[in-house]
């Protein structure tokens, strides 16, 4: 009776740790598709951007997109909406060679 | 066969058990997870690494696709950017031209294969124009009579890559010396001043070859 009573304690545990897990997964995966969209958007602007300078046209693409909280362009940190993110960094190369290390960050 | 204790158990157990997952199923709703989605941004990146590789050679640069290729990599080994190992051997460069006073064509290529660990693609960057000789004019500068050259000149831009196909775009073109008039999608008439070779540049700094020499 012990070793069927443990059987079932362990067996809930399973269970209720699935649950939990999947419930963790979900919560995880409801920002992909905003991630997503806005690698897409971000991929747009360096296709047909011009700009040597990426701040402003960044800043103006971003700033109305609700789902990103935070931009930084070589460390310096144009909009932070002081919410959790996964980020997306790439590298902005300008006509006379320079670089800009641009990291978007989207709502978690 | 088990007490009554343990078949109340067992049923708790069984009815929890459907409780729990019925509230999983009805709660989880099937969405992709993706762990780190790269897809256009690294064809986009390429794109625009080549496009500053022509714009610099087309003005007379001597731009290094090799260190152009270090520095990416370096990074991407810095910020994770999902680039796989790219050498000079996976990227293909061709410029041409052929051009005359009265027609000619041009193009700049770079195609790009990336191979990853899953599977490779390709890349590919391709600037074409063709232009051709449709008249004269003669316009009025600071009192003087300058004879013109008009040409047609049709300009694109087309990008390849499996994440969006083919992306075609028009750029704007400029000139310091040159008369330019949009006309319509890629197609301007051009207005070159008589044995004159001004520099034509898109929007990105590159450079576009109209007129020229004779070439028998």
């Amino acid at each position: 009776m012990r070793h069927l009573e443990a059987i079932m304690i362990v067996f809930i545990y399973v269970l209720f740790s699935v649950f939990v897990t999947r419930l963790i997964v979900l919560n995880q995966s409801l920002s992909n598709i905003e991630y997503i969209e806005v690698t897409k958007a971000l991929a747009y602007l360096l296709l047909v951007d011009s700009n040597s300078n990426p701040r402003e046209n960044l800043i103006k693409l971003l700033s109305d997109n609700p789902y990103v909280v935070f931009l930084a362009v070589n460390d310096t940190v144009l909009l932070d909406k002081n919410c959790s993110f996964r980020s997306i960094n790439f590298v902005w190369f300008t006509v006379n060679g320079s670089a800009y290390v641009v990291r978007v960050g989207v709502k978690h | 066969m088990l007490s009554i204790r343990g078949q109340v158990l067992a049923l708790a157990v069984i009815i929890l058990s459907i409780i729990l997952a019925e509230l999983s199923i009805k709660t989880l709703v099937i969405r992709p997870v993706v762990v780190n989605y790269r897809g256009e941004l690294i064809s986009a990146e390429i794109i625009q690494l080549s496009r500053i590789y022509v714009a610099n050679r087309s003005r007379g640069g001597k731009a290094d696709m090799n260190y152009l290729l270090q520095r990416l990599l370096e990074y991407n080994r810095s910020l994770n950017l999902g680039f796989p190992n790219i050498t000079f051997d996976d990227v293909g460069i061709f410029f041409f031209l052929n051009t005359s006073d009265s027609y000619g064509k041009g193009a700049y290529v770079i195609v790009w294969n990336l191979r990853f660990r899953e599977f490779n693609y390709t890349v590919i960057f391709n600037v074409t124009w063709c232009f051709e000789k449709s008249g004269y004019y003669i316009k009025d500068r600071d009192g003087l009579q300058i004879i013109y050259v008009n040409y047609t000149l049709f300009y694109v831009h087309e990008y390849y890559a499996p994440q969006w196909g083919r992306i075609v775009i028009f750029p704007m073109i400029y000139s310091e010396s040159a008369d330019i008039l949009l006309k319509g999608d890629g197609i301007w008439f051009v207005g070159i001043p008589l044995n004159s070779t001004p520099s034509i540049f898109d929007i990105y700094g590159i450079k576009i070859n109209i007129g020229g020499k004779v070439e028998e």
